[in-house]
């Protein structure tokens, strides 16, 4: 079975590859886990639940997704645009017609650019990585 | 929570990996030092000192010498957020109540620094209504934009029914807010019956962020500030709530607890169109029209039956 995201509460049990996961956001309480279908889930974990979750369960694997700030972990697979003036974030797969605006904070969106164009200058000098 | 993984709004995480990422292209380790700031921050901490030095001494002469050498000390109000319910400060009461007929009272409080505008509906009867409602319409007393919109799709957000038709159908926000029979009733669930009660007696139904269950604050960690506009139950009043000021939901949510609110759900907030009709028939508005209105565009309406116009 391909590693996923799998939580199991109560009498439910949800299984998301990670592939599939646009991103998590949260509510309260709870969680809402968004799939590059459209839909979306709710769980009955607080974020940082999750996030154990997703390091334990995805080991190495879970490095595509980054936690910003409290309420938010995102897939940066599926990073379409990131618009520091509209403080917006543009999630999308490109190829399902699905796409997700999220407005994080500014400055998280400035870590968030500055990581993105770290890890492509990584890539551009060590391209066996 | 492990203390490892909390985060601040302004950070990021690598999941996996233990600290939040504040400068991503620095190797881990200490943050940067900025000399300058610590040159400023050492400057002023030695003028404090000097300065509290200087003030127990001149006290030590005021305490021997009887006078009061600077004269009576006065504090400015403070916004701080208390645990206990705090007495809210009124400031204005438009005198207008039951029995004036059918019109919205207002009442100006402020609860820990946060000024609200306490509107209460008197005689209508509640609704919820597609499209902009008419400022212009003598039976409509209070009207405010209900549910949120969706960006992608222009769709509602969340469940919504309309005169027992649901229109939109998911669980946007865990607040509800049922409209049967004339009754309001505001809550927290992921799953309320009051949604199919409304479809089944051509009631009225909507979802939104909760802030209050309960008499409790609803967790509500985003630290973006904006007005922000209430739908409230207390002892089974229902009136609406707005800031004077940017607010965030937090604060928000904890000021009404301290007005002494049961429960609570958002109205959309920020610039979010709105209007209230007083005794005098003036209208009142509580935000703007900006742009192309969506088709979805919705408003919890409070107006006059028409047995009564």
């Amino acid at each position: 079975m391909k590693p996923a995201l799998v939580i199991s509460k109560g009498t439910e049990l949800f299984r998301f590859l990670p592939e599939s996961i646009l991103y998590i956001s949260a509510s309260g309480n709870y969680s809402f886990v968004y799939t590059v279908d459209g839909r979306n889930f709710m769980i009955s974990l607080q974020l940082g639940k999750v996030e154990e979750l997703l390091a334990s369960q995805l080991g190495g694997d879970a490095k595509i997704f980054v936690r910003i700030g409290r309420t938010f972990i995102i897939n940066t697979d599926y990073i379409n645009s990131i618009d520091i003036s509209e403080q917006k974030l543009l999630l999308s797969d490109c190829m399902s017609g699905q796409s997700c605006a999220i407005y994080p904070s500014r400055d998280a969106l400035i870590h968030l650019r500055d990581y993105i164009v770290d890890q492509v200058s990584k890539m551009s000098s060590d391209p066996d990585e | 929570m492990n203390e490892e993984l909390n985060i601040q709004d302004d950070q990021i995480r690598v999941i996996g990996s233990a600290r939040p990422v504040r400068n991503p292209g620095k190797p881990p380790g200490k943050p940067p030092r900025n000399p300058l700031l610590l040159w400023i921050l050492a400057v002023v901490g030695v003028a404090v000192f000097a300065a509290v030095v200087l003030l127990a001494m001149r006290l030590r002469v005021t305490a021997s010498s009887g006078e009061d050498v600077f004269g009576p000390v006065e504090f400015e109000s403070q916004h701080i957020s208390f645990q206990a319910t705090v007495p809210p400060v009124l400031l204005s009461r438009d005198g207008q109540g039951p029995g004036t007929g059918p019109c919205v009272e207002r009442i100006d409080t402020l609860l820990g620094g946060i000024p609200l505008q306490v509107l209460i509906p008197h005689g209508g009867e509640p609704s919820l209504k597609l499209g902009l409602p008419d400022a212009g319409d003598p039976s409509i007393i209070l009207a405010a934009q209900a549910a949120d919109v969706r960006r992608d799709n222009q769709g509602v957000a969340g469940s919504f029914v309309l005169q027992g038709r649901p229109l939109s159908w998911g669980l946007s926000e865990m607040g509800y807010c049922g409209i049967i029979e004339g009754v309001v009733r505001i809550g927290l669930a992921d799953s309320s019956p009051l949604f199919e009660e409304a479809t089944s007696s051509g009631g009225y139904f909507f979802r939104q962020v909760p802030l209050v269950d309960c008499g409790v604050p609803v967790g509500n960690e985003m630290a973006d500030k904006s007005i922000r506009k209430a739908l409230c139950d207390m002892a089974g009043e229902i009136f609406m709530a707005v800031t004077s000021s940017r607010e965030s939901l937090r604060d928000f949510s904890q000021a009404l607890v301290d007005l002494g609110v049961d429960n609570a759900v958002c109205l959309v907030d920020g610039p979010s169109y709105g209007f209230y009709r007083d005794v005098d028939g003036t209208v009142t508005k509580t935000g703007e029209r900006t742009g192309v209105p969506s088709r979805y565009e919705n408003y919890i309406v409070w107006s006059v039956p028409s047995s009564k116009r």
